[in-house]
C-alpha cells in the first residue's frame, strides 16, 4: 500500500494532470493531426508517467517530463506507422482538417489555413520547435529539456522555421 | 498588394483550437482509478530524471527486477501481482490494475485492442496455471474455485472485444468485423478447451459458480459465430442487389489478401508453431488458394455469384485460420483437431459448392 510519500505523488500528479493535460492534448493533436490518436497518446503519456513515478522515478518538473513523454510516443507512433509502410505524407494527408478559433478578417483565415498546412511539411523537428515555442508557450530552456538539443540550435530552428513558413505563405498568396 | 504575414502570431491563434473537455474529465476520471489501483511505492532507490525516459525500455523493464525491488521495499504490489497465477494471493490485484488500465484506454479500438490481449493472457495463463495444479495435485473444486476469477474476467474482455467487432458491422467495415469475431470464437473456443480438457471431462457441478462463467464462454463463441453469418448474409444480399459483379472482384481481393496475410503469419512463426499446427495450416491454405483460383475463373467466366460466394468462404475461413494461428501456436494436438473439426462446417460448404459447379459444367 502507498504510503504517505505515496498519497503526495498522486496529489502531485492529478494536479499536473489538471494544469497540462489539455496541452498536451493540443501538442499530441498538431503534431499528429488525428484526433483519436491525439487522445491516445495523451493518456498513454499519463498511464507512462505515473508508471515512471509509481515506480520510484524522480520527476523534477511535471510540465517538460509530459512533453518529453508525449514527444517519445509521437516518435513510436510515426515508427509503428513507417514498419506498416505507411509514408508521412499518407498521414498528413489523411489528416483531420484542424478545428480552428473563429476569425473575422478573411485574409487571417486564408493565412491561418496556410500556416496549418505548411507546418504539417516541415521538417519534424522544426515543427516539434514551433509548436514549443508559439503554441504550447515553453521557454528555450524548457525547450532544450524537452529535445535534448542546444540553445543555439534551438534558436537557428525557430528563425529557420519561421522564415520557411512565411515564405510558404506568401507564396501561397501570390498564387 | 501581398499582405506582410506574421506567422508568429499565427500560429499563436492555433492555441485557441478547442478543447475537448468531455474526454479530458473522462480521462481523469479514469486516471484516478488507475493511480489507486496502481498505487506508488516508497521507493528507497531514485531514477533521475535526467535518465532518457524511452518508452519502450520502460515497457520491456524485467519483470525480475520489478519484483525483487518490490519486495525489498515491501511494497509495489501491483508491479509483483503481474506475474501471479489464479488462486495466489496478488492475483486479484492483478485483475484490478488490469481493469484500470482498459478504463484509462478511451480510443474503442485500441480498447478492445488492449482486452483482446488480455484474452490471449487468460489463455497463456490457464495453461501455466493447470500445469501448476497438476504438480500440486490440487483438488478439482480447488481448481475451480481458483479459476473463477479468471473466468470471469476473461467473459468481460470477450464482452468489450464483442461490443467493437458490432461497431465494426455497423459502421459497415465487414472484413474486419468478420475477422474480429473470429479472433472472439477461437479465443472462447480454445479456452473452453483447454479448460474442459485439462480438468477432466464431465466437469463442472451444475451448482458450481465457474460452470454459469463457462456456459457465458460458450455463448461467446455461439454469439460470434452466428455473427459472422449475419454478416455474410447481409454482405450476400448487398452484393444480390448491385449485380455480384463488383461485390465478387472486391471479395476476391480481400481473400487474397487474407491468403497473403496468412502465408506472411505462418512464415514468421514456422519456429514457434507446433509441427502439426503447421502442417495443418499449410494444408488449409493449400485447398483455400485452389477455392481463391476457381472462384477467379468463375469470374472470369462470367459466374459472379459463385465467384462471390467462394471468395467470401475463403475470406470466412482465413479469417478463422489467422486467430487460431495467433491466439494458439503452440496448442497440443487434441485440440487442434477440435478446432480444425469445427471449421468443417464451413468446409463443407465449399466443397458442396464446388460439387455443385462441376456438375452444373459437366464435369
Amino acid at each position: 500500500m502507498s504510503g504517505l510519500k505515496g498519497k503526495k505523488l498522486e496529489k502531485q500528479f492529478l494536479e499536473a494532470y489538471d494544469q497540462y493535460a489539455e496541452a498536451i492534448l493540443r501538442h499530441a493533436y498538431l503534431r499528429v493531426s488525428s484526433r483519436a490518436i491525439a487522445q491516445d497518446l495523451t493518456s498513454e503519456t499519463f498511464v507512462k508517467t505515473w508508471q515512471f513515478v509509481a515506480g520510484g522515478g524522480e520527476v523534477k518538473n511535471f510540465k517538460s517530463f509530459l512533453y518529453r513523454v508525449c514527444n517519445n510516443l509521437i516518435i513510436d507512433y510515426y515508427r509503428s506507422k513507417a514498419k506498416t509502410n505507411v509514408s508521412l505524407e499518407d498521414v498528413a494527408e489523411q489528416s483531420e482538417p484542424v478545428q480552428e478559433a473563429p476569425h473575422n478578417d478573411i485574409d487571417t483565415v486564408i493565412a491561418f489555413e496556410s500556416i496549418k498546412k505548411h507546418l504539417d511539411s516541415l521538417p519534424h523537428d522544426y515543427k516539434q520547435i514551433l509548436i514549443h515555442r508559439y503554441i504550447d508557450e515553453l521557454d528555450i530552456v524548457e525547450i532544450k529539456e524537452i529535445t535534448g538539443k542546444s540553445m543555439t540550435n534551438i534558436y537557428t530552428i525557430i528563425h529557420r522555421g519561421l522564415k520557411m513558413l512565411r515564405k510558404k505563405t506568401e507564396d501561397d498568396q501570390k498564387n | 498588394m501581398i499582405k506582410r504575414i506574421k506567422p508568429k502570431l499565427i500560429l499563436k491563434e492555433l492555441k485557441k483550437i478547442p478543447s475537448d473537455e468531455k474526454f479530458l474529465m473522462s480521462l481523469r476520471e479514469g486516471l484516478v482509478n488507475y493511480v489507486k489501483t496502481n498505487p506508488a511505492a516508497d521507493y528507497e532507490i531514485k531514477v533521475l530524471e535526467k535518465t532518457p525516459f524511452k518508452t519502450s525500455k520502460i515497457r520491456m523493464a524485467p519483470a525480475a527486477l520489478i519484483g525483487i525491488i518490490a519486495v525489498l521495499s515491501g511494497a509495489g504490489t501491483v508491479a509483483a501481482s503481474q506475474n501471479s497465477l489464479p488462486g495466489e494471493a496478488l492475483y486479484n490485484i492483478k485483475l484490478l490494475s488490469e481493469r484500470a488500465r482498459v478504463a484509462v484506454v478511451l480510443n474503442p479500438k485500441n480498447k478492445a485492442d488492449l482486452q483482446f490481449a488480455l484474452v490471449q493472457k487468460r489463455i497463456n495463463e490457464a495453461k501455466e496455471f493447470l500445469e501448476k495444479a497438476k504438480m500440486e495435485q490440487l483438488t478439482r473444486q480447488q481448481q475451480e474455485s481458483d479459476l473463477s476469477a479468471a473466468v470471469d474476467n476473461f467473459n468481460e474482455n470477450l464482452s468489450g472485444v464483442y461490443g467493437w467487432a458490432d461497431n465494426l458491422k455497423k459502421e459497415g467495415n465487414f472484413e474486419d468485423a468478420i475477422q474480429a469475431n473470429s479472433d472472439l470464437k477461437t479465443a472462447a473456443s480454445v479456452y473452453q478447451q483447454i479448460l474442459e480438457q485439462n480438468l477432466d471431462g464431465d466437469i463442472y457441478e451444475k451448482t458450481s459458480e465457474i460452470n454459469k462463467s463457462m456456459i457465458m464462454v460458450g455463448e461467446w463463441k455461439n454469439k460470434a459465430k452466428s455473427k459472422i453469418e449475419n454478416i455474410n448474409q447481409e454482405e450476400s444480399s448487398g452484393a444480390r442487389s448491385s449485380g455480384f459483379e463488383n461485390s465478387a472482384q472486391n471479395k476476391i481481393n480481400a481473400a487474397s489478401k487474407k491468403v497473403e496475410t496468412i502465408e506472411k503469419i505462418i512464415q514468421k512463426k514456422k519456429n514457434n508453431l507446433n509441427p502439426q499446427t503447421q502442417q495443418l495450416s499449410l494444408q488449409k491454405l493449400e485447398d483455400t488458394k485452389q477455392i481463391l483460383e476457381n472462384a477467379q475463373s468463375d469470374y472470369n467466366s462470367g459466374d459472379y455469384e459463385n465467384a462471390f460466394e467462394k471468395a467470401q468462404d475463403v475470406v470466412k475461413s482465413l479469417s478463422g485460420a489467422k486467430a487460431f494461428l495467433e491466439i494458439s501456436p503452440e496448442i497440443n494436438s487434441d485440440s487442434l483437431k477440435n478446432f480444425w473439426n469445427e471449421n468443417k462446417e464451413s468446409d463443407n460448404h465449399i466443397r458442396d459448392k464446388e460439387g455443385n459447379n462441376s456438375s452444373e459444367r459437366g464435369d
